[in-house]
């Protein structure tokens, strides 16, 4: 996938707000506590990708937004549990290396997992191949060597002068 | 026989990928490994301890029920049944997970996968790594294997070596059940060296030492002796 088809998610697939549903059905008596919070989640969830980095943002009465910059990116991990797998989701973990060992920004209810994840380790710290370290400018040999023979040119001619 | 059977459906619905993961796009493959097949005994040590103490149970319970009856066989029973159940299961996911784990080392980074039921696939580029270790405890040391662990920056709760059910913790890579720890140590080493700016020192301190190096510098030793020779040739 192209980035252009990065950039333009913006939204989980529908089959995350089935797999929210699950879970929250799986903790038995928990579900009416759960399935609110989850189902708002889902509504609210945002992505976006740009040039620099990442942004995801959820909530109604307590909104978050992180952002993220790709150099910034630590460790990628992606995780699929069981669920997951049945809908063909993934969620990829991003972190950063800030003090805490939860993922800063998790990507949720993705099909294009696999390509999230090659996109932004393209774009990681070392992920991409090395600038070139610090050269002399193109063409800094020529000139010296230029030079050289200009010197070399004024010897001969104030030796040749001198024997004259 | 049995077992492939049943790992083919399992696989199926599981929907566990059965090949290795693919590997980070842009660098060249170094390395593909797995874990060591000792890896897998050390898994099946504790379902081997745990049969052993559900066949005691078992035989226990067997023996009462000869004596009292009763309730006593239900029970003999129900522990017999689950006990067996338990092992089997064991046993089954300890192989399955033995046999899903992947290890991938690229010029760049490593990629980790790992998991049955919840399937995690970590990649830590090298530019980011901070430490490199090997863990061995005792029991690993008794069948040979040891564990490799790729550190990159940030904390988290927890002892440092302290690790999640997956084996990794937030910030970290596990190679986990390998015979030859020390060269995979190394070999990480080696390819950690090629980033002379890994981890979060300043790349600016040593990476900018400027053009001091090849021929630019032959030319300038060049002039350097022109320049001698032509003053040579003025004061003469």
């Amino acid at each position: 996938m192209k980035p252009e088809g990065i950039f333009g998610i913006t939204r989980p697939d529908p089959g995350l707000l089935w797999i929210y549903i699950i879970r929250c059905v799986l903790t038995g008596p928990f579900l009416p506590i759960l399935i609110l919070p989850h189902v708002f989640r889902y509504m609210t969830l945002r992505y976006k990708f740009d040039e620099e980095g990442i942004g995801v943002s959820h909530g109604v009465l307590f909104r978050r937004e992180s952002y993220i910059t790709y150099t910034r990116m630590q460790d990628i991990h992606l995780s699929r549990g069981i669920i997951e797998r049945w809908f063909g989701l993934g969620t990829v973990e991003v972190q950063t290396a800030a003090g805490t060992s939860a993922a800063e920004i998790r990507i949720e209810g993705l099909k294009e997992f696999n390509e999230l994840r090659d996109f932004l380790y393209t774009r990681m710290r070392g992920g991409h191949p090395a600038p070139p370290a610090a050269r002399a400018p193109e063409g800094a040999a020529a000139v010296l060597a230029e030079i050289r023979d200009e010197l070399r040119a004024l010897r001969a001619d104030l030796e040749k002068r001198r024997a004259v | 026989m049995l077992y492939s059977a049943l790992r083919t459906a399992v696989l199926r619905i599981l929907r566990l990928p059965a090949g290795p993961p693919e590997p980070p796009p842009g660098g060249t493959v170094v390395r593909i490994f797995n874990a060591s097949p000792k890896y897998l005994r050390y898994r099946l040590l504790t379902v081997f301890i745990g049969a052993l103490v559900g066949l005691i149970l078992s035989v226990l319970l067997l023996f009462g029920a000869l004596a009292e009856g009763g309730l006593l066989w239900v029970a003999f029973a129900a522990e017999t049944l689950f006990g067996a159940a338990a092992v089997f299961f064991g046993y089954f996911t300890a192989r399955l997970d033995f046999e899903m784990r992947y290890y991938i080392l690229t010029d760049r980074s490593v990629r980790i996968r790992e998991g049955v039921v919840f399937l995690r696939e970590s990649t830590l580029t090298f530019a980011n790594v901070q430490n490199l270790r090997i863990r061995r405890g005792p029991i690993q040391q008794l069948f040979g294997i040891a564990d490799v662990l790729v550190d990159t920056a940030g904390g988290g709760s927890g002892k440092p070596d302290s690790d999640t059910h997956q084996g990794a913790g937030a910030h970290r890579g596990a190679i986990q059940g390998i015979e030859n720890p020390s060269e995979i140590r190394d070999l990480v080493m080696g390819l950690l060296r090629k980033f002379r700016d890994a981890g979060l020192g300043d790349p600016e301190d040593h990476a900018r030492s400027g053009p001091t190096e090849g021929e630019p510098v032959e030319r300038m030793r060049e002039i350097l002796a022109e320049v001698k020779g032509l003053r040579m040739a003025l004061t003469r």
